[in-house]
């Protein structure tokens, strides 16, 4: 394998994003914040990593919001699942003073959650959640790209030595 | 695992699972306090008013590059009273490492034993192979002056095949060790995914 052979891969567990899928999503969530006048959105996989967000978000750790999200929507869909009221692609609504904060579960891999002010008509948001939900779905469905040589070093490399050079940088007395 | 093939982000996550009381939140505090603040997120808990885990611990480190990639690991902890067992396998979703933290105390062992196998039977029914995911066991509190013998502990949780740490974790002795593997092993175990 050269340095910048063609490679084709789709993961076989867990979620892969390739450059034009990046482009189109972060695309979307322009729109999606921007038609619902929304604070900010935010997308993340179901697992809890995340993926992108759109809008006022630099006072916000997007990264525990990601996994809280994550955690909220789990256990929403296990509530709804005892319950009997298990159905695809749940949606959350939380109303606060300020804002309504909406978490929906985009297709078995991702989520969203938008937060608006409590002024926005709350039917036309899901509306919209609902629509770019769907938009955001078919994006994942694009075949593998064929990406040039990004994995090529980590493929080929002894990944050890890296890791434990980086944890000995990283690693202090507390 | 996420891949972002833009920001060559690799996103893994690794879960610290165990019996209730065996130390998992507590090797993510001395993972918390002993990297570079630069490189980690806040740690988010969220606990019982009594600073019991109620549904998980989350700590995000950055750990630079490797050979071209930037992984972020995810680090989360599961709440270890069996009444918690559906949020177990909640927090399991989409795991890439998995280090078992096992009690040394021997009112224990059988604590260890279930949820060890409790464990596998979640991976199974989530469609997600042991064998693709890395697993590193840690026996903690090997300070405690009646601790099980560790081959009687191995013996026990049937887990010769797979790397093992003595931890005293309240001390942080055992922790980067622990760590470490399961870094490794999950760096590797992606790896080997990849090339095929």
């Amino acid at each position: 394998m050269g340095s910048n052979f063609e490679y084709e891969v789709k993961l076989r567990s867990g979620l892969s994003i390739f450059p034009s899928q990046d482009q189109a999503i972060d695309q979307l969530l322009s729109e999606l914040v921007e038609k619902a006048t929304g604070r900010f959105v935010l997308l993340a996989d179901v697992t809890g990593q995340f993926i992108n967000a759109k809008g006022e978000t630099r006072k916000t750790d997007l990264i525990a919001l990601g996994s809280l999200a994550a955690g909220d929507l789990a256990a929403s869909t296990e509530i709804a699942r005892l319950s009997g009221e298990y159905q695809e692609d749940q949606m959350i609504v939380r109303e606060g003073s300020k804002y309504y904060t909406i978490i929906y579960e985009v297709g078995t891999h991702l989520l969203l959650l938008l937060q608006v002010s409590i002024e926005v008509p709350l039917g036309w948001v899901r509306i919209l959640v609902k629509q770019y939900a769907s938009k955001l779905k078919q994006i994942l469905l694009s075949p593998p790209e064929k990406a040039e040589g990004i994995l090529g070093d980590f493929l080929k490399g002894e990944t050890e030595a890296f890791v434990d050079q980086m944890l000995d940088d990283l690693w202090g007395e507390g | 695992m996420l891949l972002n093939w833009r920001s060559r982000e690799l996103q893994l996550k690794v879960v610290y699972y165990g019996p209730a009381l065996s130390g998992k939140t507590t090797n993510l505090k001395q993972i918390y306090s002993r990297i570079d603040p630069a490189h980690r997120s806040e740690m988010v808990s969220l606990q019982t008013k009594d600073d019991r885990t109620l549904y998980f611990d989350f700590l995000q480190l950055e750990l630079g590059k490797i050979c071209g990639l930037k992984p972020l690991v995810q680090l989360y902890t599961v709440p270890g009273q069996s009444y918690y067992e559906v949020t177990r396998r909640l927090v399991l979703r989409g795991v890439d490492g998995i280090v078992f933290i096992a009690d040394s105390e021997p009112s224990k062992v059988n604590e260890n034993y279930q949820t060890w196998q409790e464990m596998f039977v979640f991976l199974k029914d989530m469609d997600l192979p042991a064998d693709e995911i890395g697993i590193v066991v840690q026996y903690n509190k090997r300070d405690i002056p009646n601790a099980v013998a560790i081959p009687e502990m191995k013996r026990l949780l049937g887990d010769s095949k797979y790397p093992s740490f003595e931890a005293i974790a309240v001390q942080g002795v055992g922790v980067y060790e622990t760590f470490r593997a399961i870094l490794n092993l999950t760096v590797q175990r992606v790896q080997k995914i990849l090339q095929n």
